[in-house]
Parts: C-alpha cells; structure tokens; sequence
C-alpha cells in the first residue's frame, strides 16, 4: 500500500465496490477456503472467510453463517471503551437492533489482543459478566484481526447474507458518549432496504488491538 | 460563603489529585469521596450571585465524585481563562492544560488508527456552550501496527465557549467543564475530571474581559498551529481529491495530517507526506465523501500541514474547507 499505484488500486476496488457492488459478491464458502482466506476484507467485496476456535474450544468459522448477516465485533476485555461499550448497553442495543431487523442475525465477539495473555483468557468470563450469549472467538495469532484491518476494540463489521463486506468502522458516532448513530444497525436497517449502506465505513475508535509481536 | 458554591483554596489555584478533590458543603464539612452531592446538584447548576467584589477568575475544586479512577491519576487537568473576566453574551477562551504522566499520551482531534480525542463539556451553569476547540499540534506515534496522533508532557487545548446573555454585571460564575479522555501507553484506561473555574462578569468595555491574554496564556497560543497564510498553505479539493500545496524550500518535508469529518475517509491515511521541490510541496490525499445523515449543518474537512525545512526547523498550520455534499445518494434522495 506504499506506493502510488497500489493504493489507486485499492481504493478503485473498495471505492467502486461500495458504490456498485453492493451486496453482489459471492458468499464465502466454507468449502472454497478452508481455514482462513488469503485476500484482505474490502467493503463492498466478499467477506474473506475464517476459522476460529470459542473461547468454549469449539470451531466457528464465517461460512457457517451463510445466509445470515453476520456483524462482527472485535473486543478486548482489558480496554475500558470496549468495557465502556459492553456495560453502557451499546452492544446489547446494536444486537436488539440488528435483531429486530434479521432475527437470525449473528453477531460475533473476536479478541485478535493475543499480545496480552490475560486479554485471552478473560475473554469467556467478560462475555458472562456482561451477559452476552455469543459465540466469543479467540484469534491467537491475529491473522484474522489483520486480514480484516481491525484496529480498535470496538472495531466492528456488517456481512450481509450474501456474503458481502457492508461496513466497518466504529459500532456507533459517539466515541464520547451521545451517539446519534449507531453504524451497524443502520447498516442492517439500509441493507434490508435496498439501499447502499452510507456511510459504509468509518474511522473506528476505541484502544488498539494488542496484536501479538513478531 | 453561600451554600453550595465551591470554597476558593487559599492558593487560589487549582490542581485536581484525582481522588483527592474535596468539596465544603453548606456548613464546612468535607464531604469528600462519596460525599452526598446529589442534594446539591440543583444549586452547582446555577450561576453564583455573589454580593462579594469582583476578583480574577479562580480556579475551584470540583465536585469528589466526578473525578473517575484510573486513567484521571496519570492525567491533570486545570484550567487557565484567557482574560480576568468575561460579558454576558461574548465569547471568551479557556485552556485546558493537562500534564500526563511520562510514557502515556492522550489524543488529538483525530487520532489516527486507533484511540479517541478527549471531550470538552460545559456542565454548567446553564447557557454556557463550547463553541469551538483548538488543539495543539501533535506528536505522531508510530508502531508497526499502527500510526496516532496524540499528545504528551503538558499538552494545552483551547475552549471557546460562549456566555448566556443575561447574566447580571457584578456576578460571579462557577463554571464546571468536564473533560473525558482515553491515555494510553502499552495498555490504555479512561480518565475523567470536572474542572471549576470561578469568573467575575463585567460590563462590556471593561479591560478586565478585553486586550492582551495572560502571559501563561499567551505562550499556549503559540503551541497552537498557524493559519494557512501564514506559511502560504493552500487547499482545494479536486474530485476524490483533497489537494494541499504550501511553498518550501527544496527537500522540506511536508506532513498533512486530516482532521476526522464525519462520512469523509482518507485512503490511504492516516498521514500524508511530500519533499519540496522548486520551491514547493505538493499533497494529494484521495477521499471518499459519504453523507452525514446526523449534520446539524454544512460539514467542514481540514487538515494539519507541518512543513520541516532541511535544518529541522518546522512550521504548522491548518485549513478548513467546506465539505462537497455527494449526489446521487440514499441521503440526498
């Protein structure tokens, strides 16, 4: 992505994606990539599929959810604005949200913080504590966090049934409180509408994620 | 002292410890921690009509329990008025000056691939609105992960905030503003203060809320970046393009970070950088511009352009521009 040329690329494919492809990809299919794909997510291109193991040591991979939105969520136990998010009802309302939209809606924790043990491990008991019934996925060796560009917790993306990458970016505008939008339902909201999800990225905000070094 | 306005310290200056902030209720008695502040409440959200004559502005200590754990211990928070007074109805300024701890930083307006700026709230009393902040230029950390932008050491942030119209000549004002940040070094916490800052009221015309800013002030001016003319900077946005050039002597870097507009991404970001050539310097950072459903008004995008000339000398400045609302869009509809 340094030079010139690769970034036009880049930028040619999320940008015409967005605007023209919405929604059109091919599902990600479990059988065409087992374990994770090699491409990078683009919104507006299919969702790169992936496996992982719960934090209960059961496999989870994307493909399962074929046909189903999928919004996934990148925490970290250990930051207090993914805490912030969790304890404030921000997570519980995006999920009764998307919910309301696409009653078999998934959505999906994933901790790539592997650089911190302790963020790991915690991981089953902070979605306890906070009461959250989701499948919890633990990405040990960050391959999954860096092929979709999650940079925060909360870092948060919307696959549309088909398969398609919609939005990512932050779960909501009110990084310091007072949200006005929250960006995942109403990518739901415009999805189930026909319409092109807008915006269908943002800057996310939140602590970094702890990828593990080396 | 009337019941419910905060005791002025016999150092008549103000340094939140966090914790350790005290507040004298009606009858003296430090309430401390968790003192009963709810029944107060009422009386910390009006303006203080004092009979007492006027004096400077005075730092006051906030309420106890607005000081939140963890992160507020690594940050202080005072804050520093422009000038002695302020009119009803005028706009006046204020520093937020912060002093954080060694190896942690908090962030800037914008701050890059991760983190979040703090926020600025006037708590009260009622009427009184932040109408615009104005950051000081940030230092940009870099790992291989990631690029921010943020401040650390002693970093100062300038409120303006607008008084009511109203307010009567010879009052004095408590007011409250909250600050919440996020500091991070390895790991990061949540930090939060109220600050409190007693301000006498003048008649317009009168010198105490007019002419030069304090000294202290005055030097926080100057860590605040330059107008665009200032270095020559210029910024124009072509298409998908948001084009800056600025006259620099040959082999000058030249830095452009963007400010966070809500819909507008820079790709590929977060920062965008050039080496003058004959006597100029030229970025183009590409965008996509999506609508804003939530704007209360016309956007603005800028930036922050730092120029460093060969012998290391740098120069900052900033550029707003109105932001081109996109056509053919679900919100344009």
């Amino acid at each position: 992505m340094k030079s010139t040329l690769l970034a036009s690329l880049a930028l040619a494919v999320a940008f015409t994606g967005v605007a023209i492809a919405q929604d059109t990809a091919k599902p990600a299919d479990k059988k065409e990539h087992a374990g994770h794909s090699h491409g990078k997510a683009e919104v507006g291109q299919a969702a790169p599929n992936f496996t992982l193991k719960t934090v209960d040591g059961k496999e989870w991979s994307l493909s399962d959810a074929k046909g189903k939105l999928v919004v996934l969520e990148w925490i970290n136990p250990e930051c207090p604005v993914c805490v912030r998010v969790m304890s404030d009802g921000t997570v519980a309302k995006t999920l009764s949200g998307v919910k309301e939209i696409y009653p078999d809606a998934v959505y999906v924790a994933v901790n790539s913080s592997a650089a911190r043990q302790s963020s790991l491990d915690g991981t089953g008991e902070y979605m306890k504590a906070h009461k959250m019934d989701l499948p919890a996925l633990l990405d040990s060796d960050g391959a999954v966090g860096k092929m979709y560009g999650a940079k925060t917790t909360p870092h948060c993306y919307v696959i549309s049934p088909a398969g398609t990458l919609v939005y990512a970016g932050a779960i909501d505008d009110g990084a310091n409180g007072g949200a006005k939008m929250n960006y995942v339902v109403n990518a739901a909201k415009q999805l189930k509408a026909g319409e092109t999800v807008s915006p269908g990225e943002t800057k996310p905000y939140g602590c970094s994620v702890k990828y593990k070094k080396g | 002292m009337v019941p419910g306005v905060f005791e002025r310290r016999e150092t008549g200056r103000i340094m939140p410890g966090g914790r350790d902030f005290r507040h004298r209720g009606p009858h003296g008695g430090d309430r401390g921690h968790n003192g009963d502040m709810l029944n107060l409440l009422p009386i910390m959200l009006v303006p203080a009509l004092l009979a007492e004559p006027l004096e400077a502005p005075t730092p006051v200590d906030p309420p106890a329990e607005t000081a939140a754990k963890d992160g507020t211990a690594l940050v202080k928070s005072t804050v520093l008025p422009e000038r002695d007074a302020i009119v009803a109805g005028g706009e006046f300024r204020v520093a937020v000056c912060f002093r954080i701890e060694p190896g942690w930083h908090i962030y800037w307006r914008n701050s890059g691939d991760s983190g979040m700026p703090p926020s600025f709230r006037v708590v009260g009393p009622e009427g009184f609105a932040v109408t615009r902040v104005d950051w000081p230029v940030p230092e940009v950390f870099t790992t291989p992960d990631e690029t921010t932008f943020g401040h650390s050491g002693d970093p100062a942030v300038v409120l303006t905030l607008k008084a009511p119209a109203g307010i009567p000549v010879s009052t004095r004002i408590d007011l409250r503003i909250e600050s919440e940040w996020l500091v991070c070094k390895e790991s990061c916490l949540m930090g939060r203060r109220m600050m409190g800052l007693r301000v006498p009221v003048v008649a317009p015309g009168d010198g105490r809320a007019q002419g030069p800013a304090s000294r202290d002030f005055a030097t926080i001016l100057k860590r605040l970046p330059l107008d665009s003319g200032a270095i020559g900077l210029a910024a124009a946005i072509e298409g998908n393009d948001l084009r800056v050039t600025v006259p620099a002597a040959d082999g000058s870097r030249i830095r452009l970070l963007p400010f966070e507009t809500r819909g507008v991404r820079f790709r590929p970001g977060p920062t965008f950088e050039a080496v003058a050539k004959d006597g100029k310097a030229e970025i183009r950072a590409t965008m996509k511009i999506e609508p804003d459903p939530s704007a209360e008004g016309p956007r603005t995008l800028g930036g922050l352009v730092t120029v460093t000339d060969p012998t290391g000398s740098a120069k900052s400045a900033e550029f707003t521009l109105p932001v081109p609302e996109p056509a053919n869009t679900p919100a344009s509809r």
